[in-house]
């Protein structure tokens, strides 16, 4: 996973889909970086790498999701593939991710 | 008869006491609950169990005052009709009757029913007015307040004689246990019916519990589907799967200002045009498909074309995931 950091912006580029059997170590990265920056005044999820999630990936963006909550700072998902919009809104779930457009 | 015939006999006899008691148990319970989809549902299957296996074995007296029970029933259980006590009490005495009948079936052609299939028949030709529980406006199921709800969807779908059915999804144990994706799963859905509104229930925990936990789907959905086919084509347990009294929505819709109000619509309105629910065409394939079922479509063609040994109460019907050889499959990124 790639991580920046701009104008206090942190935004996570995920390496490819966000599935059981990759959202474990994934979360780790995050837990740690979330632990490196904690004067990010935005959460940012890049999902242009990302094709499909499963009910573990929805799992740790729901807590990345409470993570920004509990910072109250604004967590969005940007460059989501049109499938993954599409599953998003189908859970009611693209309010709460401020899903934008792919790129 | 054969020894295997008073065999199956006696086990119908059993098996149709046990339905019995579930009548008259659910039965009292109704008065004070008139509303509720569950009840009405097992009222419903309690009787047309004993109306199927009775009709098995050619027991056209049972079968006749069970099958009108039934129809009543289903006209309750689309709220089209109010339970009240002089009809809870002509279920009560049918249920009597019934249980006559079935303790003696050679001898229930010589129980006289006349009376209560004449009331029951008249319940049939007249429609009563719905009516909301005593006391209390009905109102949405506690899962479903707080979602934004389309209520043209609603609307368009009542006019249409579909049933609306709250029905609770748990993402990881019902769908991806059975090795489908999220996303066909829904595709599934949606080819039987309309996705209203769907919520889902946010895990708890921080990030660093995140992961393990099950996430819960609220789906409100329409189809034309009957309760049972429905059930067996989700293969979920019955609590999990309402089928909501027409008149819950009815009461909701007439509270909803830019509609006009529900009393305008009887349940008799001729289905309104498709065009008039269709959203605009969508770039996409994906979207493509989700406002086709927006558009009020059945739901049901997929159903036909499956293959025949494919079709009916079967557990296979569990949107199992397609093959890619399968025709119809469609491909992209499956989320």
């Amino acid at each position: 996973m790639d991580a920046s950091f701009s104008d206090t912006t942190l935004i996570f580029t995920f390496d490819g889909d966000l599935i059981s059997t990759n959202v474990v170590p994934v979360r780790a990265e995050l837990i740690e970086l979330l632990k490196n920056h904690p004067s990010a005044t935005a959460l940012v999820a890049n999902f242009t790498r990302v094709g499909q999630v499963d009910s573990q990936g929805l799992n740790l963006l729901i807590g990345l999701y409470r993570e920004a909550h509990l910072r109250k700072i604004p967590f969005r998902i940007e460059n989501a593939s049109a499938s993954v919009r599409r599953l998003f809104g189908l859970l009611n779930l693209n309010e709460r991710f401020g899903i934008s457009a792919a790129a | 008869m054969s020894a295997d015939e008073t065999e199956m006999l006696a086990l119908f006899v059993q098996e149709a006491s046990e339905h019995l008691e579930t009548l008259e148990t659910d039965l009292v319970r109704l008065e004070a609950t008139p509303n509720d989809a569950a009840l009405l549902n097992r009222l419903f299957r309690a009787v047309h169990s004993i109306k199927g296996t009775a009709g098995f074995f050619g027991l056209t007296a049972i079968t006749d005052l069970a099958h009108l029970m039934e129809s009543v029933m289903a006209l309750l259980r689309d709220g089209r009709l109010y339970a009240d006590r002089q009809l809870i009490n002509l279920f009560l005495g049918s249920t009597d009757h019934l249980r006559v009948m079935v303790g003696a079936p050679e001898r229930a052609p010589e129980v006289d029913t006349r009376q209560e299939r004449a009331a029951l028949a008249a319940r049939l030709d007249f429609e009563a007015p719905v009516k909301p529980a005593t006391g209390a406006l009905p109102v949405l199921p506690a899962c479903l307040r707080g979602i934004s709800i389309d209520p043209e969807l609603v609307r368009s779908s009542l006019c249409n004689g579909q049933h609306l059915y709250v029905i609770e999804l748990q993402l990881k144990a019902d769908i991806e246990a059975a090795g489908q994706t999220l996303l066909d799963y829904f595709r599934d859905v949606e080819s039987l019916g309309l996705l209203i509104a769907a919520a889902t229930t946010l895990s708890e925990g921080d990030l660093s519990e995140a992961v393990a936990s099950e996430l819960t789907c609220t789906l409100l959905f329409a189809t034309a589907m009957e309760p049972d086919l429905l059930q067996s084509a989700f293969n979920l347990p019955a609590d999990r799967l309402i089928c909501s009294p027409k008149a819950v929505w009815t009461e909701w819709l007439a509270t909803q200002p830019s509609l006009v109000p529900a009393a305008s619509f009887a349940l008799s309105t001729p289905p309104r045009p498709a065009a008039e629910v269709t959203p605009p065409p969508q770039k996409n394939h994906h979207e493509h498909s989700f406002n086709c079922a927006s558009a009020g479509r059945s739901g049901l063609r997929r159903w036909p074309r499956r293959p025949r040994q494919d079709r009916g109460y079967r557990p296979h019907f569990r949107f199992p995931a397609r093959r890619p050889d399968e025709p119809g499959r469609r491909d992209g990124a499956g989320a």
